[in-house]
């Protein structure tokens, strides 16, 4: 089912959470919304669901306009960042419970086998008697999902759904989940603050910021080429130097290349990924300030002739020595010509009041 | 050392916080001529024609006070569980003052409360005033116990039952109560213990045809023998025993329930 979200606005207690927040949704596909928190990404699963009314904007649902429906009559299943199991009953009746009530009520001989279908998707068998108090987090999770599952919605709203795990067992909830809501072909809308998370199951992303979309398209687009500091910062580590600091600085960019000539009068921002950063004997020439080994891959701080620094991923065991020197270049640039952002952004933090703007890009050795 | 020296304390208190009680036993018991039995106009033999006589003397009080508890009960239920939801699940600028303001009479003398009561409606029947009197202490009670249950529970699940087709009917019978019935049940038996024992508004507005059990009580004892008033006492603490043992049961599974994540 379509979802079409236009210039939506919700405020509480006269506390603006979104400002005029577009977006569509396309059937069956994975939308995935990732903001910090704040940016107004659980408002926006409640007014979705119908918990919530938008102050203003309307929320079309396959081209119906929302408005006034309940979310009992909404046909969306809705996975709690707290999961929300009912504590009263075991696994299977909390499962059973959209088939019991309501307009996806099943006939009493209907709703086991249905329970035991999700419970054989989710691998739920041997919980199905217990109470969610006796679950694991990752159990109760999964509870959460075959609950949201079972009526057949026709939308699927996922707050957070991973948040309350531990890391380990988020990666690994995160690739089962990733698998699964592929294969149901569900309309799904995802929320989240996981980069990773995001990158990995989204088919469309939306980047939420203090309520207002800041970027939406494909994820490895809004990774590359974003339109706004924000996003750079928000989706991976990110260098952002100001273009006339990066152009002073001899083959860190090559100077051939369609964006050489808008550089220097484009003003904004250059936007070097650490992992597009590589030796080169051509490359600029810069100061290793730290270095560190992470297993995967080597960790260095760079300075460079003007001052500015680095971040650069190098392969694992390749980095020079802190105190050396290194000629690095950029593989990959993008250029953003957002005035006015704030370089704070670089430590992954929403920066100023920066406009998003046009982007350009370098792909220098692809 | 420290851990006997506890125990010897616990069975001290005990011993002194039960010690009139076993005392009113042993009174209503025992057959001792300088109780001032027979100061009583009727002569009085044996266990069973003691408790007879303070049945024929009380019974009529005994009535009235399970007339009031029966009235008072599910009255104090009906008015303070939807008030404890409302303050919890749908708070309202302000809500938290009359959620305040709702509890404080459990903080106003029975008398203070009794002349309000006479002041204001001083009309109404008798029964009808004698209730009032018993609500205005007993819906606190169930406000702060469901509301507390409330608060144990993720608000989020009305939210996960409506996006799962529950309307709101569905809701209160299939989460709502089955939810909160410990602490309905607790508040039920916290209501009745309150009601069945209060005496200074009881008091204050009894007539001599509307007068509750714990009224009477201190009429026996200012005016039977030893012997008919500890009878009468015991009488009174019939039910009250087991209600307070249930409080305790049930008072303790919901803490150690509210304390689970």
């Amino acid at each position: 089912m379509r979802v079409d979200l236009e210039e939506v606005a919700f405020a509480y207690e006269r506390q603006q959470v979104l400002a005029g927040v577009s977006l569509a949704l396309a059937d069956g596909g994975i939308t995935v919304v990732i903001g910090p928190s704040g940016s107004g990404k659980s408002t926006l699963v409640a007014l979705v669901a119908g918990l919530l009314a938008p102050a203003t904007g309307r929320i079309r649902f396959a081209g119906t306009d929302m408005a006034g429906v309940p979310p009992e009559r909404r046909n969306v299943g809705v996975v709690f960042q707290s999961y929300a199991l009912f504590p009263h009953l075991s696994v299977a009746d909390n499962v059973a419970f959209g088939l019991t009530t309501g307009r996806h009520r099943l006939p009493r001989g209907e709703i086991g086998p249905r329970v035991r279908e999700l419970a054989a998707l989710l691998g739920l068998g041997p919980l199905l008697g217990r109470r969610p108090a006796e679950l694991s987090g990752g159990e109760r999770q999964r509870v959460a999902l075959a609950r949201a599952l079972a009526p057949r919605p026709a939308l699927l709203l996922l707050d957070e759904p991973l948040s309350a795990l531990d890391a380990s067992l988020r990666r690994q909830l995160r690739a089962e989940l990733a698998e699964l809501l592929r294969r149901l072909g569900t309309t799904v809308l995802y929320v989240t603050h996981d980069q990773e998370e995001a990158m990995l199951l989204a088919d469309h992303l939306v980047v939420l910021e203090r309520g207002r979309v800041a970027q939406a398209g494909p994820p490895l687009e809004l990774y590359r080429r974003p339109a706004h500091p924000f996003v750079a910062g928000f989706l991976g580590e990110a260098n952002l130097l100001p273009i006339a600091a990066a152009l002073a600085e001899p083959g860190l960019v090559a100077p051939s290349g369609p964006a050489g000539s808008i550089l220097p009068s484009a003003g904004g921002w250059l936007l070097v990924r650490p992992e597009d950063l590589a030796p080169d004997a051509q490359g600029a020439l810069a100061a290793v300030i730290e270095a560190r080994c992470l297993g995967a891959f080597d960790r260095v701080v760079l300075r460079l002739g003007g001052g500015s620094e680095l971040r650069a991923h190098l392969p694992a065991g390749t980095a020079p020595s802190a105190g050396s020197t290194l000629r690095i270049a950029a593989r990959r640039a993008h250029v953003l010509a957002a005035a006015g952002a704030d370089p704070s952004i670089r430590d992954g933090r929403p920066g100023g009041s920066a406009a998003p703007g046009p982007g350009w890009s370098l792909d220098q050795k692809e | 050392m420290s851990r006997r020296l506890g125990i010897l304390w616990t069975a001290l208190i005990a011993t002194i916080l039960a010690a009139p009680i076993a005392i009113t036993i042993a009174g209503a018991f025992s057959r001792s001529p300088w109780y001032g039995l027979r100061s009583e106009g009727t002569p009085v033999q044996g266990t069973g024609e003691l408790f007879a006589y303070v049945l024929g003397l009380w019974g009529g009080n005994l009535l009235r006070s399970l007339q009031i508890v029966a009235v008072v009960a599910p009255l104090a239920l009906l008015l303070g569980a939807p008030a404890a939801y409302a303050f919890r699940r749908r708070p309202f600028p302000g809500s938290r003052w009359v959620e305040a303001a709702a509890v404080t009479p459990l903080a106003v003398p029975g008398i203070a409360l009794a002349l309000a009561l006479i002041e204001t409606a001083g009309g109404a029947p008798r029964f009808a005033l004698l209730a009032a009197g018993h609500l205005v202490y007993t819906v606190p009670l169930v406000v702060k116990t469901v509301g507390n249950a409330l608060e144990s529970h993720d608000p989020r699940l009305e939210a996960a039952a409506r996006t799962l087709g529950a309307g709101r009917i569905a809701i209160v019978r299939r989460l709502v109560l089955p939810l909160l019935a410990p602490a309905l049940v607790l508040s039920a038996l916290l209501v009745f213990a309150v009601s069945w024992g209060e005496f200074n508004v009881s008091f204050l507005l009894a007539t001599p045809s509307v007068q509750t059990f714990p009224a009477a009580l201190y009429l026996t004892y200012t005016t039977n023998s030893f012997p008919v008033a500890a009878a009468a006492t015991l009488v009174f603490l019939l039910p009250v025993v087991p209600a307070v043992a249930a409080i305790q049961a049930l008072g303790g599974a919901e803490l150690q329930r509210g304390a689970q994540p």
